[in-house]
């Protein structure tokens, strides 16, 4: 099947005082219909940044390059972001992580959802209003027609990302693109929010870029993910790949920290140092100066992405 | 055994509600104690109370009712009873350390004066000394003493955290009181944290009470598990026991909800273990406050308020367990 969200070769750049953060540095990634990619990675490793270049969401100055982005077979980098202005909200939708910054607190949650609908679709009137009680009815809302009268600080913080998420799909998008969409919630509700995004991906064949840290959410909910280090995806595979054949020491060194089920009080495995200044890269492979596998070639030259993974030791695929 | 380090005794605290006449019943009789040198764990969602109970016992907010007594070096100190002057320097033995370093630093002070304040302000250190006390501190949470001239938009948000743990241990506390710590780090920065705390835990006999929605953070560090829901502990176990064989309803909800970072295990399980909200804390039900969601609840749970009682070594408030 062919992708839905194709990225080649981006790169964003955003000035700084002390000059040009090199925020993504030639990121690739696709995403088909009906599929969950996890986009992974901690603060400042790009994965926010590639998103919103996507979706055209970064400010003016943030200089954005790429040999493609497409949405199906929509090219959205040849009329300066018109195409990408008419497509999002519609067959491109987001989703970030705080439901109640990106909500307006003077509007009731329907009447916003209601904007979405009328400015995505042909309805109006009584079926506009239908359309919106279906919608958060269809993102499991209980009591819906009472709920769209609601004001956003009324509702819970698992129920203000359903109707956000209500919102996203009013232009019935084919690709969502979810940004940390469970990280600020508790996780008897994220279980849920999960559940739903499975079912969009089945019953609506959506396709969802689902951008977060953590990777239980990634076991839970993704067929695929892109590990992103310091500007670039470091490791790719399919998700049982991953977390069976973890091939980058940064990935392996990610899985460890997590703590085991049960058992010792022993100290956690860390992955040390922090990671790189974006102004001020090492030399060679980013993850170098915190890597415990470093050989002398990996200060020479950075990693590409040819096989499962970018590294000079672990990259070969087997 | 030695006496608990904090001992809270069937603590009460509410608030009047937003625009509205009636009252938030936030914390509804918790007792429970932190023993020396122990690492309890305080788990529950956003509005099981958790927080309140932090400042009820910090006595940033004053309990309606109930008793937090802390015992201090030279005698017990009742929290709920001391004011004023009493009440600053019983302070000196239960630091707390909050969830975002970098709202909790002050800006305009460098690392080392920001370490030094709590010795000046109880009259522990000053001059010399206090500066060999602060570089003293900031080795011993892994910062190295030259940071003490930076300030705090010069440093990580982990470097922040250590920041705020060093402060926090700048007058010797018998326990820290950790309120989502570590939850604002990224993966690999938490583990640190973690590791940090672990190590200061054996070190310096320090007890901890750390209150945190993550049981990742849970499995790593905690001794004892206390789990909160709607502003009652519904299970208080050994971490072992009750991660294995949770009793609580709820406390099985909440184990079931956490995704596993294995694809092979997860596919095997469903996540949504756990459907509706809880009951709103100011009307709070008659019943067992989980009664609405549990898939187990009977007549009586929602007629009849369970109590903690002991089963099997896990202390558990279900009339089923």
């Amino acid at each position: 099947m062919t992708a839905l969200l194709t990225i080649e070769d981006l790169h964003v750049r955003f000035a700084a005082p002390d000059g040009a953060v090199h925020a993504v540095r030639g990121v690739d990634l696709e995403v088909r219909p009906s599929e969950t990619v996890a986009l992974v990675g901690e603060s400042g490793s790009g994965k926010s940044a590639t998103a919103l270049a996507f979706m055209g969401l970064l400010p003016r100055s943030a200089e954005v390059t790429a040999n493609a982005l497409r949405l199906g077979d929509e090219d959205l980098l040849r009329d300066g972001g018109r195409r990408t202005r008419r497509l999002r909200g519609g067959r491109m939708a987001m989703v970030f992580q705080d439901p109640l910054t990106s909500l307006n607190p003077h509007l009731t949650v329907g009447d916003q959802i209601l904007e979405a609908v009328k400015l995505h679709t042909d309805l109006s009137g009584g079926a506009a209003r239908a359309r919106v009680v279906a919608l958060l009815d269809e993102v499991g809302v209980p009591q819906p027609a009472r709920r769209a009268l609601a004001w956003p600080h009324q509702l819970s913080g698992g129920l203000r990302q359903r109707a956000l998420i209500a919102m996203a799909l009013a232009g019935d998008p084919a690709l969502l693109i979810a940004d940390e969409p469970t990280t600020a919630l508790d996780v008897t509700v994220q279980a849920q929010i999960l559940d739903l995004f499975q079912r969009l991906c089945a019953d609506r064949g959506t396709a969802l870029l689902l951008i977060t840290h953590d990777l239980g959410v990634v076991a839970a909910a993704a067929h695929h993910v892109a590990v992103m280090y310091a500007g670039r995806v470091v490791e790719r595979a399919g998700v049982s790949e991953l977390f069976s054949d973890t091939r980058h020491p940064y990935t392996r060194g990610l899985l460890a920290s997590i703590p085991g089920d049960l058992g010792s009080r022993d100290r956690l495995p860390q992955i040390a140092g922090a990671p790189p200044d974006p102004l001020d890269l090492p030399s060679g492979c980013p993850f170098r100066p915190r890597c415990p596998e470093e050989v002398d070639r990996c200060a020479e030259e950075e990693p590409p992405l040819d096989g499962p993974a970018a590294c000079w030791v672990k990259g070969e695929a087997s | 055994m030695t006496a608990p380090v904090l001992t809270i005794h069937d603590l009460h605290l509410s608030y009047p509600a937003r625009g509205a006449t009636g009252t938030v019943h936030a914390v509804r009789g918790v007792s429970m104690e932190v023993g020396a040198g122990e690492v309890v764990a305080l788990v529950g969602e956003s509005g099981c109370g958790k927080s309140s109970l932090a400042r009820a016992v910090l006595q940033l907010r004053r309990p309606d009712a109930g008793r937090i007594v802390l015992e201090a070096p030279d005698g017990p100190l009742p929290l709920h009873e001391l004011t004023g002057n009493a009440l600053r320097h019983a302070r000196r033995w239960m630091q707390v350390v909050f969830q975002d370093p970098y709202a909790s630093l002050d800006p305009r002070m460098s690392v080392g004066d920001a370490v030094a304040e709590p010795l000046r302000a109880f009259g522990l250190a000053r001059g010399a000394e206090s500066r060999k006390r602060v570089a003293k501190l900031l080795e011993q949470v892994g910062l190295g003493s030259a940071v003490a001239s930076r300030f705090p938009h010069e440093l990580s948000g982990g470097q922040r955290q250590r920041v705020g743990i060093a402060r926090a241990l700048a007058p010797e506390p018998r326990i820290v009181l950790l309120d989502e710590a570590v939850s604002a780090l990224d993966v690999s920065l938490r583990a640190q944290v973690l590791n940090l705390l672990l190590d200061l835990r054996r070190d310096l006999d320090l007890a901890m009470l750390f209150i945190t929605h993550d049981l990742a953070v849970v499995r790593a560090i905690a001794d004892r598990v206390a789990v909160m829901y709607l502003g009652e502990l519904v299970e208080v176990g050994f971490r072992d026991t009750l991660l294995r064989s949770p009793r609580h309803p709820y406390t099985r909800a909440l184990l079931d909800a956490v995704p596993v970072p294995d694809p092979a295990r997860q596919a095997g399980r469903t996540l949504v273990a756990l459907g509706g909200e809880p009951p709103s804390q100011e009307s709070v039900p008659r019943g067992c406050g989980f009664a609405n969601r549990c898939p187990l609840a009977e007549e009586r749970c929602f007629s009849e308020r369970p109590r903690l009682r002991p089963v099997d070594g896990t202390a558990v408030s279900c009339h089923l367990a």
